[in-house]
């Protein structure tokens, strides 16, 4: 094989080129062979032929990266394999050693569920208010809609991350200097300050108190009181705060869940909103009795995604916490901390755990979310 | 140093009088002006290398006489991380000071801050910088006070090699070692990276033509106690790391802290074979 | 107060409204811009400097003459274009599959398809991971390039598939009238027609292939290979020294100049057909 890795992953990707097309033949053949031979017309076997000759990438592509990497790593989950060294089946151990004995694990879990709670809940929020305001039909709406979406395509860089991250800085950050400098100027401002950073580090340090069975960081929040004149968010210096941090980028990428809201509320019949017009509901009352309750499958779907989304977050842990290993464990969500459990001593047999861990809770979540759809969704007005 | 100290502090409680001293904020910002301690990482102040460096200065180990059994159930274990978290407390009393604003360059550099670093090679700044006529480069003298065994101490971090026993030519990987840790080669193989060679006798060259290395090289060879054992890369480091994030972070109490490294390690040497 | 006067003062409002909105969502875009060109000195000053005084280039000049950034550079062009490449063919292809034919066991590998959504990426990165060592792939592009020559991404087939299937049946009659085969209805009739939901799909393969940091950091991570992610990610702090403002600000800035130019070319078709993708039920 060749020195130069250009050249080698060209010749790669032309030799996979050739493979996925006798993929393409041989599948097709295949199927209007058992077309022909369950008895189909000509037609159908050439529909047959066609059908698997377009969709054979696809189906090749899941059994070879998506079905038999699950089936070896549910088995290897059984084991105690790590790259180049012998293996042992150990039954249930690292399921157990997971549930049961991993401190982080169980962190990450509380973290995720910091995350679904509060994080995507303010990313619908924020979506839905920038979806109303910009569909009421304004000119140069196409530009806000721009510039609301361009986070979404910026947002996972790792360049734009950093300096997220010289934003965030505790005591010459531009946020902080802003928070800062309004504080100052407002009474008002300094007050609601004051306030939010009272809410969340009550609200982190109970989260943190579940993660380690150590309640002195919330006690020690709670005999300080009322945060004083001169405090602002620490941002990514210490655990109370760690999480906002990622919570801040959520809502800045909420782009695409404004977008979702958006082709809801265009969506809603302009019949029943004129009728209630007519009838005299002011709009704050057509709002609520009419748009949301015909928006709710978007929540819904939003809130789906938005679960898994966050459960993946990778880019913004890793570049605000990768050198500041004491702060990454109270903000990382499962994903990372797969990531970090599997790679940190090639532990393959333990990170398979982690994973079909992870499928399963995202499973049940998912679940739950579709039963529970039936009370609040409404397709239709009544 | 700040105006007036001349010489370093020379036990624990000093150290941290010391620390506290040199400490500024801004009431305006709420944040730290002026650094009187900075370890490997300035915020948190968790290091699990500083951490073994202060056992060590105690006259303390990591493993009982018998080479294998962890030994962080000591007296000196429990000073030592008593002792990391006053220094955190000295520089940040509590959580809601800000820390140094992110500057340019090594942290010591004139106008960024820090006062003292732990860690000479670390966030050394540019060797023909004017800041190294004002630093002093000492041995950490731990605490003569309480744990009368102390004894200064420099860490070395040795980067080793090692052969893996189910490798397929192990002589021929031995031979190799050696050949690498020549007197001539390990001058070489340091000279690209600009560290210290490990070997005494290879301190010869760059290492004397530069003050600072030179120092470093001196302190090196007399006090130096190296972290470069076989059984510590199973996880010792990540085990320390978590817990003394833990400890330094408020989340967890001290004798929690030490529970856990004790058994979490022993557990590790005994998944490994070393402990029956 | 009249009607009139309300409604006006309400769209005032709004207009305000929408634009604190923007400056807060581009902000830090602004600031990265603006400390990028800064010199060294305001970068660093405890007050706020919104604009810097003079322009100073330093910052970018250190930057290009950076061999390893120019490398990224490149390392991550090759990768986001033969990913496009690939991947966006072999998306073109199942789509036309999933919306223009009628083959048996169409619906089942359909659903199949959808039910890979609730599958993050990453489970599957432990078991890819030995399958690529055991390929001897680590340390090359392979393992992020050649999965997406199958198709990789169901939402961008979702997609594409149900721009194909709002084509009009009549269209492809008259080919396949002349004898055509599927291939080249795909190819001369299909395609063509949907160019803007290509458009769209191409964008977002692209943003995420350059944006790309899990996978590279897994297989890339050599300082030959390292695509820009990873090479960025480690600016920020070598030996704890931290690097100047302006030269991080300054590479954060090039890194995204690809993107935004895909994204500002194509932004006309992404605002509108995302919305297209049929989500009730």
């Amino acid at each position: 094989m060749t020195d130069n890795p250009y050249v080698f992953t060209l010749v790669s990707a032309l030799v996979t080129t050739a493979f996925i097309i006798a993929a393409c033949v041989g599948l097709g053949g295949l199927a209007r062979l058992v077309v022909r031979l369950t008895g189909g017309n000509l037609r159908r076997q050439d529909q047959a032929y066609a059908g698997y000759f377009f969709a054979a990438p696809w189906i090749v592509g899941f059994l070879i990266f998506v079905v038999i990497p699950m089936l070896a790593s549910l088995y290897w989950s059984f084991t105690n394999y790590r790259i180049g060294q012998p293996t042992a089946v150990v039954g249930l151990e690292n399921y157990s050693r997971l549930i049961l004995e991993d401190r982080e694990f169980r962190g990450s879990l509380v973290n995720t569920l910091f995350l679904t709670l509060i994080g995507v809940p303010l990313q619908i929020g924020v979506a839905l208010g920038l979806a109303v305001l910009l569909n009421q039909k304004l000119k140069g709406e196409r530009t806000f809609r721009v510039t609301f979406y361009l986070p979404v395509i910026l947002g996972f860089n790792a360049a734009v991350l950093l300096c997220w991250r010289l934003m965030l800085n505790a005591s010459n950050g531009i946020i902080d200097q802003a928070i800062r400098a309004l504080s100052n100027a407002s009474p008002v401002v300094s007050a609601l300050n004051r306030g939010l950073i009272y809410v969340v580090e009550v609200v982190n340090g109970f989260f943190l108190g579940l993660t380690n069975g150590n309640y002195t960081l919330l006690q020690r929040v709670l005999e300080t009181g009322f945060p004083a004149a001169n405090r602002v968010p620490m941002w990514i210096q210490t655990p109370l705060w760690s999480k906002m941090s990622v919570i801040l980028l959520m809502v800045w990428i909420c782009g695409s869940m404004m977008l979702i809201f958006l082709a809801g509320l265009q969506a809603t019949p302009r019949e029943l909103l004129e009728a209630a017009e007519v009838d005299g509901a002011g709009s704050w009352r057509r709002f609520w009795k009419i748009t949301f309750p015909l928006l709710t499958p978007y929540v819904f779907y939003n809130l789906v995604l938005g679960l898994i989304a966050a459960l993946q977050i990778f880019e913004p842990v890793y570049v605000l916490y990768r050198d500041n290993q004491p702060l990454a464990p109270s903000a990382y969500s499962m994903v990372y901390y797969l990531y970090q459990a599997t790679f940190r001593f090639n532990e393959i047999g333990y990170g398979s755990a982690i994973s079909w861990l992870i499928l399963i809770i995202i499973a049940v979540a998912s679940m739950i979310q579709f039963r529970l759809q039936s009370r609040w969704v409404e397709y239709e007005i009544r | 140093m700040p105006a007036g100290v001349t010489e370093q502090p020379t036990d624990f409680a000093g150290w941290v009088e010391f620390a506290q001293a040199a400490t500024t904020f801004d009431p305006a910002t709420g944040a730290l002006t002026q650094q009187g301690f900075v370890p490997v990482d300035a915020g948190t102040m968790a290091d699990f290398q500083w951490y073994l460096n202060t056992i060590w200065s105690l006259g303390g180990s990591i493993y009982e006489d018998d080479g294998v059994t962890p030994n962080f159930d000591s007296p000196e274990a429990e000073a030592a991380i008593q002792f990391n978290y006053d220094m955190k407390r000295a520089v940040y009393p509590d959580d809601t000071v800000g820390a140094l604003p992110a500057g340019t360059g090594s942290v010591i550099e004139e106008g960024n801050g820090a006062v003292c670093l732990w860690h000479s090679g670390w966030a050394a700044p540019a060797p023909d910088s004017a800041v190294w006529e004002r630093i002093d480069i000492q041995p950490f003298t731990g605490d003569p006070t309480n744990f009368p065994a102390s004894r200064p101490i420099v860490l070395s971090f040795v980067d080793w090699w090692a052969v893996p026993a189910y490798s397929p030519n192990v002589e021929m990987a031995a031979e190799f070692l050696k050949f690498v840790f020549s007197m001539e080669n390990n001058y070489r193989y340091n000279e690209t990276m600009n560290l210290i060679p490990a070997r005494a006798d290879a301190h010869t060259g760059y290492v004397v033509e530069n003050p600072v290395l030179q120092r470093e090289a001196e302190l090196a060879s007399e006090y130096s106690y190296g972290f470069a054992g076989i059984l510590e890369p199973t996880q010792l480091q990540s085990i320390l790391q978590t817990q003394l994030g833990l400890y330094l972070t408020d989340q967890q109490d001290r004798a929690t802290t030490l529970t856990n490294i004790q058994e979490q390690y022993t557990q590790v040497l005994r998944d490994a074979g070393y402990l029956p | 107060m009249t009607r009139r006067v309300a409604w006006v003062l309400g769209r005032c409002g709004l207009y305000v409204l929408l634009t604190a909105a923007s400056i807060l969502m581009t902000f830090p875009l602004f600031w990265m811009i603006s400390t990028s060109l800064k010199s060294l000195e305001e970068a660093n000053a405890p007050r706020i400097i919104w604009i810097p005084s003079a322009v100073v280039l330093d910052a970018y000049r250190s930057v290009l003459a950076d061999p390893d950034f120019l490398r990224a550079y490149v390392n991550s062009a090759f990768y986001a274009a033969l990913a496009l490449a690939g991947t966006l063919v072999s998306i073109a292809a199942v789509a036309y599959a999933f919306s223009r034919i009628q083959w048996p066991g169409r619906n089942v590998v359909f659903a199949l398809m959808l039910s890979t959504l609730m599958i993050p990426a990453q489970a599957l990165i432990v078991p890819q991971y030995v399958f690529f060592s055991r390929l001897g792939w680590i340390g090359t592009f392979n393992p992020l390039i050649i999965p997406g020559f199958f198709a990789g991404g169901a939402a961008m087939i979702f997609l594409l598939r149900q721009a194909m299937a709002q084509i009009p049946k009549e269209l492809e009659e008259s080919a396949i009238i002349d004898g055509a085969s599927h291939l080249r209805i795909w190819w001369e009739v299909v395609l063509p027609l949907v160019k803007a939901p290509l458009a769209t799909v191409s964008t977002f393969l692209f943003v995420g292939f350059w944006n790309n940091l899990l996978g590279p950091l897994l297989y890339a991570q050599t300082s030959r290979l390292q695509t820009l992610p990873v090479y960025v990610a480690q600016l920020y702090n070598i030996n704890n020294t931290i690097q100047p403002w302006p030269t991080i600000m300054a590479s954060a800035v090039l890194t995204t100049v690809p993107l935004f130019i895909v994204f500002f070319l194509a932004q006309r078709f992404i605002l509108e057909s995302v919305v297209l993708s049929g989500l009730k039920g």
